[in-house]
Protein backbone atom coordinates (compact mmCIF):
# COMPACT_ATOMS: atom_id res chain seq x y z
CA UNK A 1 0.00 0.00 0.00
CA UNK A 2 2.76 2.32 0.44
CA UNK A 3 4.75 1.78 -2.83
CA UNK A 4 0.93 3.16 -4.38
CA UNK A 5 -0.17 6.08 -1.68
CA UNK A 6 2.41 8.52 -3.83
CA UNK A 7 1.10 7.44 -7.38
CA UNK A 8 -2.50 7.79 -5.47
CA UNK A 9 -1.67 10.90 -3.92
CA UNK A 10 -0.66 12.94 -7.21
CA UNK A 11 -3.86 12.09 -8.92
CA UNK A 12 -5.61 13.47 -5.67
CA UNK A 13 -3.68 16.93 -6.07
CA UNK A 14 -4.21 16.70 -9.77
CA UNK A 15 -7.76 15.71 -10.18
CA UNK A 16 -8.31 18.92 -7.30
CA UNK A 17 -6.90 21.25 -9.67
CA UNK A 18 -8.17 20.18 -12.76
CA UNK A 19 -12.18 19.46 -11.78
CA UNK A 20 -13.22 23.29 -11.35
CA UNK A 21 -16.11 22.95 -13.93
CA UNK A 22 -18.72 24.97 -14.82
CA UNK A 23 -21.78 24.94 -17.35
CA UNK A 24 -21.27 25.86 -20.74
CA UNK A 25 -23.71 25.77 -23.33
CA UNK A 26 -22.05 24.14 -26.80
CA UNK A 27 -21.08 26.92 -29.37
CA UNK A 28 -21.93 24.71 -32.60
CA UNK A 29 -25.88 23.13 -31.46
CA UNK A 30 -28.08 25.82 -30.22
CA UNK A 31 -29.59 25.04 -26.91
CA UNK A 32 -27.34 21.67 -26.16
CA UNK A 33 -25.09 21.32 -23.82
CA UNK A 34 -22.73 18.25 -23.99
CA UNK A 35 -19.46 17.52 -22.27
CA UNK A 36 -16.75 19.08 -24.22
CA UNK A 37 -14.06 16.79 -23.50
CA UNK A 38 -16.31 13.90 -25.59
CA UNK A 39 -17.20 16.44 -28.17
CA UNK A 40 -13.64 17.62 -28.71
CA UNK A 41 -14.10 20.12 -31.60
CA UNK A 42 -13.15 23.15 -29.34
CA UNK A 43 -9.71 23.02 -28.73
CA UNK A 44 -10.06 26.28 -26.86
CA UNK A 45 -12.20 24.97 -24.24
CA UNK A 46 -9.68 22.35 -23.53
CA UNK A 47 -6.67 21.70 -21.35
CA UNK A 48 -3.64 19.29 -22.50
CA UNK A 49 -4.33 16.03 -21.31
CA UNK A 50 -2.27 14.93 -18.19
CA UNK A 51 -0.84 11.33 -18.14
CA UNK A 52 0.36 10.53 -14.73
CA UNK A 53 1.76 6.93 -14.66
CA UNK A 54 3.36 4.18 -12.09
CA UNK A 55 4.71 2.43 -14.52
CA UNK A 56 4.69 1.29 -18.23
CA UNK A 57 1.74 -0.79 -17.28
CA UNK A 58 0.01 1.10 -14.60
CA UNK A 59 -1.03 5.05 -15.76
CA UNK A 60 -3.86 7.21 -16.01
CA UNK A 61 -5.35 9.66 -18.19
CA UNK A 62 -7.08 13.31 -17.23
CA UNK A 63 -8.64 15.18 -19.95
CA UNK A 64 -9.79 18.44 -18.43
CA UNK A 65 -12.02 21.05 -20.22
CA UNK A 66 -14.62 23.76 -19.38
CA UNK A 67 -17.36 21.67 -18.45
CA UNK A 68 -16.28 18.30 -17.49
CA UNK A 69 -13.81 15.93 -17.17
CA UNK A 70 -12.51 12.47 -18.41
CA UNK A 71 -10.36 9.94 -15.99
CA UNK A 72 -9.44 6.77 -18.08
CA UNK A 73 -7.40 4.01 -15.84
CA UNK A 74 -4.97 1.16 -16.76
CA UNK A 75 -5.00 -0.96 -13.94
CA UNK A 76 -1.67 -2.69 -13.38
CA UNK A 77 -1.81 -6.76 -14.80
CA UNK A 78 1.27 -9.01 -14.22
CA UNK A 79 -0.43 -11.81 -16.43
CA UNK A 80 -2.64 -13.52 -18.33
CA UNK A 81 -5.37 -14.38 -15.24
CA UNK A 82 -5.03 -10.45 -13.86
CA UNK A 83 -5.73 -9.36 -17.81
CA UNK A 84 -9.02 -11.92 -17.38
CA UNK A 85 -10.28 -11.14 -13.80
CA UNK A 86 -9.48 -7.19 -14.59
CA UNK A 87 -11.50 -7.04 -17.82
CA UNK A 88 -14.59 -8.84 -15.96
CA UNK A 89 -14.79 -6.90 -13.07
CA UNK A 90 -14.23 -3.88 -15.22
CA UNK A 91 -17.48 -5.63 -17.46
CA UNK A 92 -19.50 -5.43 -14.13
CA UNK A 93 -18.65 -2.00 -13.32
CA UNK A 94 -19.51 -0.49 -16.67
CA UNK A 95 -22.80 -2.63 -17.20
CA UNK A 96 -23.93 -0.89 -14.11
CA UNK A 97 -23.04 2.52 -14.98
CA UNK A 98 -26.04 4.38 -14.24
CA UNK A 99 -25.78 3.33 -10.81
CA UNK A 100 -22.36 5.09 -10.61
CA UNK A 101 -22.93 8.31 -12.19
CA UNK A 102 -19.82 8.97 -13.21
CA UNK A 103 -18.39 5.97 -14.90
CA UNK A 104 -18.39 5.85 -18.86
CA UNK A 105 -20.45 2.66 -20.19
CA UNK A 106 -17.36 2.12 -22.73
CA UNK A 107 -13.59 2.61 -21.92
CA UNK A 108 -11.38 4.83 -23.85
CA UNK A 109 -8.98 2.81 -26.04
CA UNK A 110 -5.85 1.64 -24.20
CA UNK A 111 -7.36 1.79 -20.83
CA UNK A 112 -9.48 -0.45 -18.12
CA UNK A 113 -12.25 2.27 -17.14
CA UNK A 114 -13.13 5.51 -17.70
CA UNK A 115 -14.71 8.19 -15.79
CA UNK A 116 -16.76 11.03 -16.94
CA UNK A 117 -17.48 13.99 -14.56
CA UNK A 118 -19.43 17.14 -15.71
CA UNK A 119 -20.29 20.25 -14.07
CA UNK A 120 -24.08 18.80 -13.56
CA UNK A 121 -22.06 16.14 -10.80
CA UNK A 122 -19.92 19.00 -9.51
CA UNK A 123 -23.26 20.71 -8.91
CA UNK A 124 -25.08 18.18 -7.27
CA UNK A 125 -22.61 15.94 -5.56
CA UNK A 126 -19.36 17.50 -3.20
CA UNK A 127 -16.01 17.71 -5.85
CA UNK A 128 -13.81 16.99 -2.93
CA UNK A 129 -15.79 13.60 -2.24
CA UNK A 130 -15.80 12.72 -6.23
CA UNK A 131 -12.12 13.01 -5.52
CA UNK A 132 -12.11 10.58 -2.88
CA UNK A 133 -14.81 8.61 -4.60
CA UNK A 134 -11.85 8.25 -7.51
CA UNK A 135 -9.16 7.70 -5.20
CA UNK A 136 -10.68 4.88 -3.45
CA UNK A 137 -11.90 3.03 -6.61
CA UNK A 138 -8.05 2.87 -7.40
CA UNK A 139 -7.29 1.31 -4.26
CA UNK A 140 -10.00 -1.33 -3.72
CA UNK A 141 -9.52 -2.57 -7.68
CA UNK A 142 -6.04 -3.07 -6.56
CA UNK A 143 -6.84 -5.08 -3.88
CA UNK A 144 -10.16 -6.73 -5.49
CA UNK A 145 -8.17 -8.11 -8.18
CA UNK A 146 -5.60 -9.64 -5.91
CA UNK A 147 -8.50 -11.18 -3.73
CA UNK A 148 -9.91 -12.53 -7.19
CA UNK A 149 -6.94 -14.04 -8.37
CA UNK A 150 -6.04 -15.87 -4.77
CA UNK A 151 -9.97 -17.54 -4.89
CA UNK A 152 -9.12 -18.68 -8.18
CA UNK A 153 -6.32 -19.94 -7.38
CA UNK A 154 -7.98 -21.50 -4.37
CA UNK A 155 -10.65 -22.93 -6.08
CA UNK A 156 -8.48 -24.64 -8.80
CA UNK A 157 -5.81 -26.22 -6.17
CA UNK A 158 -9.23 -27.75 -4.74
CA UNK A 159 -10.93 -28.69 -7.64
CA UNK A 160 -7.57 -30.29 -9.00
CA UNK A 161 -6.72 -32.21 -6.00
CA UNK A 162 -10.56 -33.65 -5.48
CA UNK A 163 -10.52 -34.58 -9.46
CA UNK A 164 -7.00 -36.47 -9.19
CA UNK A 165 -7.82 -37.86 -6.13
CA UNK A 166 -11.01 -39.74 -7.00
CA UNK A 167 -9.17 -41.36 -9.97
CA UNK A 168 -6.63 -43.16 -7.62
CA UNK B 1 15.25 30.07 -25.25
CA UNK B 2 18.29 28.96 -27.68
CA UNK B 3 19.40 25.07 -27.89
CA UNK B 4 22.73 26.48 -26.31
CA UNK B 5 21.85 28.19 -23.27
CA UNK B 6 19.58 25.21 -22.65
CA UNK B 7 22.71 22.96 -22.57
CA UNK B 8 24.81 25.40 -20.65
CA UNK B 9 21.93 25.01 -18.24
CA UNK B 10 22.25 21.06 -18.25
CA UNK B 11 25.97 21.11 -17.75
CA UNK B 12 25.79 23.53 -14.96
CA UNK B 13 22.94 21.16 -13.14
CA UNK B 14 25.60 18.02 -13.64
CA UNK B 15 28.35 20.01 -11.91
CA UNK B 16 26.42 21.70 -9.59
CA UNK B 17 25.01 17.79 -8.85
CA UNK B 18 28.23 16.37 -8.57
CA UNK B 19 29.70 18.83 -5.98
CA UNK B 20 26.66 18.00 -4.13
CA UNK B 21 25.04 21.39 -4.12
CA UNK B 22 21.83 19.93 -4.96
CA UNK B 23 19.59 22.81 -4.23
CA UNK B 24 21.50 24.96 -6.54
CA UNK B 25 21.79 22.40 -8.99
CA UNK B 26 17.41 22.25 -8.47
CA UNK B 27 17.19 25.90 -8.79
CA UNK B 28 19.49 25.58 -12.15
CA UNK B 29 17.44 23.17 -13.80
CA UNK B 30 14.20 24.90 -12.60
CA UNK B 31 15.36 28.13 -14.21
CA UNK B 32 14.21 27.61 -18.08
CA UNK B 33 10.99 25.88 -18.71
CA UNK B 34 10.83 22.72 -20.88
CA UNK B 35 11.68 23.57 -24.76
CA UNK B 36 9.88 22.16 -27.66
CA UNK B 37 12.63 20.04 -28.74
CA UNK B 38 11.93 16.86 -27.46
CA UNK B 39 15.20 15.28 -27.49
CA UNK B 40 16.72 17.81 -25.16
CA UNK B 41 12.90 18.30 -22.83
CA UNK B 42 14.01 14.38 -22.33
CA UNK B 43 17.27 15.35 -21.28
CA UNK B 44 15.95 18.32 -19.17
CA UNK B 45 13.70 15.87 -17.13
CA UNK B 46 16.41 13.07 -16.77
CA UNK B 47 18.41 16.13 -15.00
CA UNK B 48 15.92 17.09 -12.57
CA UNK B 49 15.28 13.01 -11.17
CA UNK B 50 18.94 12.98 -11.29
CA UNK B 51 18.88 15.73 -8.65
CA UNK B 52 15.89 14.52 -6.87
CA UNK B 53 17.69 10.87 -6.86
CA UNK B 54 20.38 12.42 -4.54
CA UNK B 55 17.72 13.47 -2.48
CA UNK B 56 17.70 10.74 -0.18
CA UNK B 57 14.85 12.04 2.47
CA UNK B 58 11.63 13.69 2.07
CA UNK B 59 13.12 16.34 4.73
CA UNK B 60 16.10 17.10 1.84
CA UNK B 61 13.34 17.34 -1.01
CA UNK B 62 11.03 19.58 1.27
CA UNK B 63 14.38 22.01 1.95
CA UNK B 64 15.46 21.49 -1.72
CA UNK B 65 11.86 22.64 -3.13
CA UNK B 66 11.72 25.63 -0.20
CA UNK B 67 14.83 27.68 -1.65
CA UNK B 68 12.85 27.80 -5.21
CA UNK B 69 11.12 31.32 -6.62
CA UNK B 70 7.56 30.73 -8.12
CA UNK B 71 8.29 31.07 -11.52
CA UNK B 72 11.13 28.01 -10.45
CA UNK B 73 8.17 26.31 -8.84
CA UNK B 74 5.59 26.21 -11.75
CA UNK B 75 8.78 25.42 -14.22
CA UNK B 76 9.87 22.49 -11.88
CA UNK B 77 6.06 21.31 -12.01
CA UNK B 78 5.87 21.12 -15.76
CA UNK B 79 9.13 18.91 -15.35
CA UNK B 80 7.74 16.45 -12.99
CA UNK B 81 4.30 16.06 -15.47
CA UNK B 82 6.16 15.96 -18.35
CA UNK B 83 8.69 13.06 -16.52
CA UNK B 84 5.27 11.36 -15.44
CA UNK B 85 4.06 11.06 -18.68
CA UNK B 86 6.70 8.68 -19.68
CA UNK B 87 5.90 5.56 -18.52
CA UNK B 88 9.13 4.90 -16.41
CA UNK B 89 9.08 3.38 -12.93
CA UNK B 90 12.66 4.96 -12.82
CA UNK B 91 11.60 8.33 -13.36
CA UNK B 92 8.06 8.01 -11.70
CA UNK B 93 9.16 7.35 -8.03
CA UNK B 94 11.33 10.19 -7.43
CA UNK B 95 8.43 12.58 -9.50
CA UNK B 96 5.99 11.55 -6.97
CA UNK B 97 8.21 12.96 -4.11
CA UNK B 98 9.08 16.38 -5.88
CA UNK B 99 5.18 16.42 -6.65
CA UNK B 100 4.17 16.13 -3.09
CA UNK B 101 6.81 18.46 -1.91
CA UNK B 102 5.60 20.92 -4.56
CA UNK B 103 1.98 20.97 -3.83
CA UNK B 104 2.94 21.24 -0.36
CA UNK B 105 4.81 24.24 -0.55
CA UNK B 106 2.88 25.94 -3.68
CA UNK B 107 -0.66 24.61 -3.32
CA UNK B 108 -2.86 23.25 -6.47
CA UNK B 109 -1.89 26.92 -8.02
CA UNK B 110 1.29 25.10 -9.25
CA UNK B 111 -0.87 22.37 -10.39
CA UNK B 112 -3.01 24.82 -12.68
CA UNK B 113 -0.56 26.95 -14.26
CA UNK B 114 1.72 24.17 -15.13
CA UNK B 115 -0.91 22.21 -16.70
CA UNK B 116 -2.50 25.17 -18.76
CA UNK B 117 1.28 25.93 -19.99
CA UNK B 118 0.94 25.68 -24.13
Amino acid sequence: MNTIRPYLNCIRHTLNATCCLMNFPSQQIERHNVPEVEFGHNKELMLPPILISRTEHEYCLIEASINSLRFSVKVKQGDLLEEILTKKFMRFITQRAEHFWIIRRVAIEGYDISLLITNFHTEDLLQEKIVDFVVTFLEEVDKEINVMKLSVNTRGRAVATEFLGSMN
Amino acid sequence: MSEAEVRRQLESVSLQAGSMRLNEAMREASRLGPVENEDLRKEQVKAVTMVVGQLKTEKAIADCVSALEPDEEDNLMKFVYLGLSMKDAALSSPLFKVHEALTKKAGLGCIVRAVCAK
